[in-house]
């Protein structure tokens, strides 16, 4: 599969001289073989190690909407200042919160609540291309002809549109040089603007002294403390065998949450899109708020969680699919 | 949680119930304190579910239904006194006999339930064996019973190398048979096997923490925005 891939990006750069538009379907056949003259070999490559090989800081707006059932739209907005050393490490700070309203007490506690999850933002909730031949499979990308500057940078307009049911769909607008994303928007099964992100200060070079300094402060957030892991515990309950369609397993690790107590984490993706599997590690049980073999699972936009107890064992599922396919998943744990 | 947690948390809730701002020592507190901070967005939902209240008018009759309540409650003071009140009489001897029996009998009844949940098989398979119906031994199984002991040999079903070279042939068939399919897969689960209950939750804060912390982060927080 990953040859695949590659020679998808070498036929994608072989096709630069060409003219307008490139569309990479399933399978890595081309339906229009037309690429646009500032598309180059590794165009999908750059954007997905852009956040951690580019040295940049910037501010940008980030909004999300949650509608209910009768279409009304519950709007969350604030600002952010995000920066990277090119090297791994990184920070995302909220800034200002402009919607909703809240007392000065809450906005401040708002802001506490998100600055330790610098890491999710950066790696999670952001539109990321996180696996060459899994994006390859389950995506089709579009390239805009048309071209924008976006902050004075030169950038092109990739179009997701994901193959299977789920119906994702981003647009996304990539500086050209560096692969970074500055502007992303995702829609819903509808078609309504479910969250967008996009920069509107930028500056690509080294960190000043300060934003050094706040990178060696803050490192990656104060409670993903991550430790890489090659083997499964000694649980009663497994890595599932069946995970939603689309989908490998890319990574696992041991991590603490902010109390300090540990889970066994399993990431798997689709190219773009994850799932996380966790199971704790030492939990008291009688601290859940479910009974054993009880599961909850709550829903908010595309995103499905489900957590409780499994042969005595804290569980939690989350991930960008339906709930059936994430209870289907967790029973195979079994 | 420190000590210092407990006046914080008094301060913090003062500050969201009165919408005020946090000064600035209790912000640096809950910057660097996880459980002060999940503290916090608990009192935050406190408030806003209390707020959302609709406020009930009292009955006409609770100030009387109070001081009736009072009342009972002043009856068992009365008792109280008068028992205090009454000269102590001498237990009759059958009395302290009888007690000083049903304290032995408690200590057998704890330890026999000690060894049952010390042995519970052993204790079931002799509750079975003497309720089990007993029958009688056909006559050639104790002649042939009493041929064993006496000759003192146990008779032998299989010659050990005729099994020795079964169990080897089924091996090699189990193994050709595997090699041939491979290894099995699990079967597919489907939603009407699901092993455990589920139920869907309106709120994420019906979740465990670790679960909402999840969630916070990739939806960006959208997730518990209408809980701030």
């Amino acid at each position: 599969m990953r040859a695949l891939s590659l020679s998808i990006l070498l036929l994608l750069g072989l096709a630069a001289c060409g003219n307008s538009e490139v569309e990479v379907q399933s399978g890595g056949s081309f339906t229009e073989a037309t690429v646009a003259p500032n598309v180059d070999l590794g165009l999908l490559e750059r954007i997905m190690r852009a956040p951690s090989t580019t040295e940049f800081s910037g501010q940008r707006k980030a909004r999300f909407n949650s509608y209910d059932k009768s279409g009304g739209v519950e709007e969350l907005t604030y600002t952010e200042s995000v920066a990277s050393d090119g090297r791994g490490s990184f920070t995302v700070v909220v800034e200002d919160l402009l919607a909703p309203a809240l007392s000065p007490a809450r906005v401040d506690l708002f802001k506490m609540v998100q600055k330790g999850r610098s890491e999710f933002f950066y790696n999670h909730r952001d539109f990321r291309v996180r696996d060459l031949d899994l994006i390859v499979s389950n995506y089709r990308l579009t390239l805009e002809e048309t071209r924008s500057m976006i902050l004075g940078r030169d950038c092109l307009r990739l179009l997701v549109r994901e193959n299977g049911q789920r119906q994702i769909r981003y647009e996304v607008d990539i500086d050209h040089r560096t692969g970074l994303v500055l502007e992303q928007r995702e829609f819903d099964s509808q078609g309504r603007l479910a969250s967008e992100v996009s920069y509107f200060e930028l500056v690509i070079g080294p960190l000043t002294p300060q934003q050094s300094a706040d990178l060696r402060h803050r490192g990656r957030g104060d409670w993903r403390s991550a430790v890489p892991s090659d083997g499964l515990a000694d649980l009663a309950v497994q890595a599932p065998s069946y995970p939603p369609a689309g989908f490998q397993l890319l990574e696992q690790r041991i991590v603490t949450d902010p109390l300090g107590d540990a889970w066994y984490e399993l990431i798997y993706g689709d190219g773009i899109e994850q799932m996380f599997m966790l199971y704790a590690l030492d939990h008291d049980s009688s601290q859940s708020v479910q009974a054993d073999n009880e599961v909850a699972f709550y829903r908010h936009g595309r995103w499905t969680v489900v957590d409780g107890l499994l042969n005595g064992e804290r569980v939690i599922a989350l991930g960008k699919v339906s709930s059936d396919d994430l209870l289907l998943a967790l029973q195979s744990t079994l | 949680m420190n000590s210092g947690c407990t006046k914080r948390r008094d301060e913090l809730a003062l500050a969201l119930c009165e919408s005020e701002a946090f000064v600035p020592a209790l912000r640096e507190h809950l910057e660097v304190c996880a459980e002060c901070r999940a503290y916090a967005e608990g009192v935050t939902r406190c408030v806003d579910t209390l707020g959302n209240l609709e406020r009930m008018t009292a009955p006409a009759d609770l100030a009387g239904r109070v001081v009736a309540a009072l009342n009972a409650g002043f009856r068992e003071d009365r008792t109280a006194r008068y028992l205090e009140a009454l000269s102590r009489q001498t237990a009759p001897q059958e009395l302290e006999q009888q007690l000083s029996g049903s304290e032995r009998l408690a200590q057998d009844l704890e330890a026999r339930v000690a060894r049952e949940l010390a042995h519970p098989e052993e204790i079931i398979g002799e509750r079975l064996a003497r309720v089990a119906q007993r029958y009688e031994a056909p006559a050639e199984l104790e002649a042939l019973v009493a041929q064993d002991l006496a000759t003192g040999r146990r008779r032998s079903k299989r010659h050990p190398v005729k099994l020795v070279s079964g169990l080897a042939l089924a091996a090699a068939a189990s193994l050709v048979l595997w090699i041939n399919s491979g290894p099995v897969a699990p079967a597919k689960p489907s939603l009407d096997s699901l092993s455990f209950r589920v139920r869907e939750v309106e709120s994420v804060t019906e979740l465990n923490s670790m679960a909402r912390l999840l969630m916070g982060g990739v939806t960006g927080g959208a997730s518990e925005a209408r809980e701030f």
